[in-house]
């Protein structure tokens, strides 16, 4: 069956409702039978996602963070990797060209090449002789663009000259981003003290050193950082799909840290929606327990609160009975269950006697405290489930429902009378008043609150105007509904 | 003296002048030594003043020195060279004109100092590479620092009877000595192969290179082309090539050499008073420009000769030590 264009948005009011928090707008398509729900996105984000939010931008900062330093760490590990390497080749290029500076014949660099081919980073290797400026022998990758080296300056030369301190100076020079070019000079040493025969390893009478050459090398090391560079793409990709499961893993952390945090908005929205019927849980985290509990104690204050201002709004503040409103209330509950039972009710309205002069001559306080005995009385003489009511001054109400016969009635009226018209005593006096009391039954249908309630007030007028102290009966049978016939004494 | 005793030296000399002719065969790479005077026996003249030069305060030197001063008795005074060589020369240059006295420079510092007394007879000793210096002159001799070849190659065949290539490298100067070496080897049915480099890098390539045809290395004390890396560096790769090596320090057989010989300060000291006394009444000092020792100080290395499967004959047992 097919819902109707309210029920549906009913369901989406509700649906709204529950997503408190969100703001949005329902649409409601007839043909096909459709709701759109339109969210706000100006309204307040979710904790949830911000945190998720802030997480995720952290993860990325972290993210790029490392790439960062992992190529900067690669850079420089490979740049110290080649200057060490640099130098080992250095030391075995100085060995092996010693046939070389030994002959001075060029092709006793043989055996260096054949080393040399073993290590593709080696793009070309001068020997120079000690002046530093004439090649003696010279090796040279085939196929690599590298350029010449520039003439080793005279400060250079100067520079790896330098023996003062018993260890090579090399000279380290970058150019571009994968190119190095190391210089040497080429020592040899001799002992300086002839007295070798008393010569020691641990007391070295010292060495004369002297420069026969110097060592060119270029290192042209593009290959091994195209390979990093790969690595850290593939190095890079993992750690993104790491970090993205750990993103995920975390969304569900955070979500499952805050569900005691999100269990609380329903209650929440509840409370803000007026309802105070609500219990919040306080298991779980201690700090959302401690939440729990004063939201509850809040709650409870409230339904206090609420409960004193309903009291205030049906009672009456002096004698705590209910008031006119209530009376009309539950008079309207009273004649539709009446409706459905057939059972009889009646309104009797009840004006003292006498009230007025007590009030003059022993003050309000006396009044007031005339009145609050009466009420008692009035209690103690109807029935249970009858409604007692005082509408204003000394006027009293009483709603007689599920009534067996107007006999039962007017018995208890009769008792009424009888109790109110008992002498009371206020301070050292005693006072005596007495009830006029009209009583209007339900005759039919039409008759509704206001009407028997009018009649009531009608017949109780009777009842002073026929000497008070007694009730009157409404009749529907007159117009006026005045019968001199039906009145108890 | 008596006529017994005087054949007896005569005959000594004569000897030697002999195995010096063997030692030096005439080819045209070596030139002939010039004819060495022979010396008559003659009376034991005065004994003149003699100053010692001593470069430094080695052991090496300072016995030579003690023995000398010893032998001499009351003539000989030593003198340690403390100062720069100016002021070496400069201390010398007041002695210049004595002809009453006569030098004994010991190491090469002192040798130099010496070499400005042109006209003062001067007997040098423990000094390696007189030949870069131009230390030779008539009136300026000297003792071999190296001890005995003959017995070092004696010792070498007795420890390895299988041994029969022996390897040496030094700078270059030393053609002589080689020749005599490989003599000296020749009698003891080795063959000396030597090897002339110039710097320690060389020496370690031509160490390496010459390794595949010997079966053991002689050190020689040539500062010129060793240095301590280098000398760490063969005796290593001697080991792990189980090379026998005749070394020319104690020092050295700590870092795996088989034996050491060095010459005896005693007999260097009495070889040089002989070269003194010889050149009393002479203006030149007769005799050979070096003198060669007949003894040597030998130290075997009872590890090294085990590790190289090495039997050290019963003889040769006081010689042992552990290293």
């Amino acid at each position: 069956m097919p819902f109707s264009a309210a029920q549906f948005r009913e369901a989406a009011k509700s649906f709204l409702h529950r997503l408190s928090g969100l703001r949005g707008k329902i649409e409601y398509h007839k043909f096909p039978q459709t709701i759109f729900l339109r969210f706000d996105r100006s309204g307040p984000k979710s904790l949830a996602n911000r945190i998720l939010m802030l997480q995720f931008f952290w993860m990325l900062f972290i993210y790029f963070l490392v790439i960062a330093a992992l190529w900067l760490a690669s850079e420089l590990v490979i740049e110290n990797s080649v200057r060490h390497q640099g130098e080992s080749w250095i030391t075995k290029l100085d060995e092996l060209g010693i046939p070389l500076y030994a002959t001075n014949n060029p092709a006793k660099l043989k055996q260096a090449i054949s080393y040399l081919h073993n290590f593709p980073e080696i793009a070309r290797v001068k020997y120079l002789d000690e002046s530093g400026t004439n090649v003696i022998a010279e090796y040279s990758r085939k196929n690599n663009p590298i350029d010449d080296f520039p003439p080793l300056s005279e400060s250079v030369i100067e520079k790896l000259s330098g023996i003062e301190v018993e260890q090579k100076t090399l000279l380290f020079e970058k150019s571009g981003t994968s190119l190095m070019h190391i210089s040497a000079p080429i020592w040899v040493k001799s002992i300086s003290s002839d007295g070798m025969t008393d010569y020691s390893l641990d007391k070295p009478s010292g060495e004369k050193i002297e420069i026969i050459g110097f060592i060119e090398l270029a290192l042209d090391y593009s290959n091994t950082t195209s390979d990093l560079n790969h690595n850290i793409f593939y190095a890079s990709m993992i750690i993104a799909v790491m970090m993205l499961i750990a993103s995920f893993v975390l969304r569900i952390m955070v979500h499952w840290a805050l569900k005691p945090l999100s269990e609380l908005e329903e209650p929440l929205t509840r409370l803000a929606n007026g309802e105070t019927d609500i219990t919040v849980s306080t298991s779980g985290d201690k700090e959302i327990a401690r939440i729990g509990v004063a939201l509850n104690t809040t709650i409870s204050a409230l339904k206090d609160r609420d409960e004193a201002l309903r009291q205030m709004a049906d009672h009456d503040a002096l004698t705590g009975i209910p008031n006119r409103r209530v009376l009309a209330d539950r008079l309207k509950q009273a004649i539709a269950q009446a409706h459905r039972t057939g059972k009889l009710l009646s309104v009797c309205y009840i004006d003292l006697d006498g009230f007025k002069q007590v009030n003059d001559q022993f003050g309000h306080a006396a009044g007031d405290q005339l009145l609050i005995e009466i009420t008692r009385r009035l209690q103690e003489t109807v029935r249970s489930g009858d409604t007692l009511a005082r509408l204003g001054g000394d006027e009293f109400a009483v709603l007689f429902n599920d009534l067996a016969s107007e006999n039962e009635c007017l018995q208890i009226l009769d008792r009424v009378l009888e109790m109110v018209a008992k002498p009371i005593i206020i301070g050292n006096d005693k006072v005596t008043v007495s009830a006029s009391i009209g009583v209007a039954f339900r005759c039919s249908d039409k008759d509704d609150g206001d009407t028997l309630l009018r009649h009531a007030d009608q017949a109780m007028y009777v009842s002073k105007q026929t000497g008070k102290c007694r009730y009157h009966r409404y009749d529907h049978t007159t117009e006026s509904g005045i019968s001199l016939t039906q009145v108890g004494t | 003296m008596p006529p017994l005793r005087m054949c007896c030296r005569l005959a000594i000399v004569i000897m030697a002048l002999i195995l010096q002719s063997c030692a030096e065969p005439k080819t045209g790479l070596n030139p002939p030594l010039p004819p060495q005077p022979v010396i008559a026996a003659l009376p034991s003249p005065a004994i003149k003043d003699v100053v010692i030069l001593v470069s430094e305060n080695i052991p090496a030197y300072s016995k030579v020195a003690k023995m000398l001063a010893k032998q001499l008795a009351g003539h000989g005074s030593i003198r340690y060279l403390k100062g720069s060589q100016l002021e070496n020369i400069k201390m010398l240059a007041a002695n210049k004109d004595d002809g009453n006295k006569q030098f004994v420079s010991i190491g090469l510092n002192a040798t130099l100092a010496a070499k400005t007394l042109t006209n003062r007879q001067v007997v040098f000793c423990q000094v390696f590479n007189y030949q870069d210096y131009d230390l030779l002159t008539p009136k300026h001799k000297g003792v071999s620092i190296m001890p005995s070849m003959s017995k070092t190659f004696s010792t070498w065949r007795a420890l390895a009877p299988g041994t029969a290539d022996i390897g040496v490298i030094s700078g270059p100067g030393f053609e002589d000595m080689m020749q005599l070496a490989k003599t000296a080897a020749k009698l003891n049915g080795i063959t000396l192969h030597h090897k002339t480099v110039n710097s320690d890098k060389e020496y370690q390539y031509a160490f390496k290179q010459m390794a595949d045809k010997v079966q053991g290395f002689w050190l020689i004390p040539d500062n010129r082309v060793l240095s301590g890396n280098i000398l760490r560096d063969v005796m290593t790769f001697s080991i792990h090539n189980s090379k026998q090596v005749a070394v020319f320090s104690d020092e050295l057989l700590s870092l795996g050499g088989l034996f050491s010989t060095t010459s005896d300060p005693q007999e260097v000291a009495q070889e040089v008073l002989r070269r003194l006394k010889q050149a009393q009444n002479t203006e030149i000092i007769p005799g050979p420009d070096i003198a060669y020792p007949d003894k040597s100080i030998l130290r075997i290395n009872s590890v090294m000769a085990k590790l190289l499967n090495l039997e050290i004959p019963a003889q040769y047992k006081k010689y042992e030590n552990a290293f």
